[in-house]
């Protein structure tokens, strides 16, 4: 346990141009980055390339890091920034409603009635068409744990923006929800 | 609307917009505490915390998909930054498959230390999460060395175990069920559990599920996978 070398520690060996520090950290956190952005994204073959060029950008930028926030942190608003910009090279609309909303649609009547048996596979589907700036946050809320603080270190956005982001997003599940027949009463 | 109203209104919202944060454990202790009060007072807020959970298993569920990826080698970064890679490229395997390998490893020479620094950080990043039973408990793990995937192995669930679960806690809360990891760690904290076959009877898992989540000093959430 005493080996264990800390992410802190691994990007200041990178920093000092330390490619196994950089092979050590890809290996301890490629599928986290990875999963991140491919639900934003929502392509595996991009996401694989964006993974791979979020690991560049911690060898370009590993001696800009500071430490303040948590490595994990750091790497996720990379990941963020790689994203993002890939999505608005592709020319869409990274915050497109309607485009998410449609994976609902595809569903047609019948599937979703099989769905309302399974309410949480219901809720998936949902939470998967929400717009993809509350469907990032509900993700790094919930599944990657982060606090207000480290959401806003991820997003470059206010912490009070990360807190009414992540209420607008329930909000807006509770909408699609109640769209395929689901009032759960709330709001 | 009265300015008294008004204030209790907007001071609901306020809380309301922590409670995911609340249920994950990510506020600090004073707004914790802030929470906790608050949800006495005011109980009809409790429900809402169970909506909160939904979500947060059914995005863990979503997220885990992508989790399951088998890790790739760092050739492609290694070129990209015009540096070769140390370690040889390993083929597509699973992280578990993985963990397990390097426990039987010796000393390897040919990795190397700094090769080796890589591949203990995985396994005590592992370790943190609770899976020092991968070492010390293997019977609770289903043998997967070139195995299926999760999925092919029956019924399963996607469980995050408490990070200060001890291992054996976690080994007993399993076998008391008779239960066996089959997969994990997925994005580094999560496991899939094996319940029973594919085609098992949905009262029984139901009953399973149920007992694992009543396992809260081990067990944080159960998830059924899609």
């Amino acid at each position: 346990m005493d080996r264990l070398i800390a992410d802190n520690e691994l990007i200041a060996r990178v920093a000092g141009a330390d490619s196994v520090a950089l092979e050590t950290l890809y290996m301890r956190h490629q599928n986290r980055i990875f999963g991140f952005i491919a639900r934003i994204v929502r392509d595996e073959a991009v996401a694989e390339e964006l993974t791979n060029e979020v690991f560049v950008d911690v060898w370009k930028h590993a001696g800009g890091y500071q430490g303040r926030s948590a490595a994990t942190t750091w790497l996720l608003s990379i990941a963020h920034n790689r994203a993002v910009s890939a999505l608005r090279k592709r020319r869409e609309e990274p915050w497109d409603d309607d485009k998410a909303a449609s994976l609902l649609d595809d569903a047609d009547d019948s599937e979703v009635a099989a769905q309302k048996a399974d309410k949480s596979r219901l809720l998936r589907r949902c939470i998967d068409a929400l717009r993809t700036e509350y469907r990032e946050i509900v993700d790094l809320v919930y599944f990657h744990e982060l606090s207000v603080g480290e959401a806003s270190a991820v997003l470059g956005i206010p912490e009070g923006t990360v807190k009414t982001r992540l209420f607008n997003a329930r909000k807006q599940l509770s909408e699609l929800l109640k769209d395929v027949g689901v009032d759960r009463g709330w709001p | 609307m009265s300015e008294e109203n008004k204030t209790a209104s907007s001071n609901r919202e306020d809380i309301e917009m922590l409670l995911p944060f609340y249920v994950t454990g990510r506020l600090d202790h004073a707004d914790a505490d802030q929470i906790g009060d608050h949800l006495k007072r005011h109980p009809d807020i409790v429900s809402q915390l169970d909506l909160i959970r939904d979500e947060r298993d059914s995005t863990v569920a979503a997220n885990a998909i992508y989790a399951n990826r088998p890790v790739r080698s760092f050739d492609q970064v290694a070129a990209m930054i015009g540096k070769a890679p140390v370690q040889p490229a390993r083929p597509a395997g699973r992280a578990l498959d993985w963990v397990r390998r390097l426990f039987d490893m010796p000393s390897s020479p040919a990795l190397g230390w700094i090769g080796a620094a890589a591949a203990i950080v995985i396994v005590l990043q592992a370790a943190t999460i609770g899976t020092l039973v991968v070492a010390q408990y293997p019977g609770i793990f289903i043998g997967a060395s070139g195995g299926n995937g999760a999925a092919e192995t029956g019924t399963t669930v996607v469980v995050r175990f408490a990070d200060d679960a001890t291992s054996s806690a976690v080994a007993d809360a399993l076998a008391g069920l008779g239960l066996k990891i089959v997969d994990g760690p997925r994005g580094g904290r999560l496991f899939t559990v094996r319940l029973g076959p594919k085609n098992m009877n949905a009262g029984e898992r139901d009953r399973l599920i149920a007992a694992l989540r009543a396992r809260g000093d081990v067990v944080v959430f159960v998830t059924q996978m899609p």
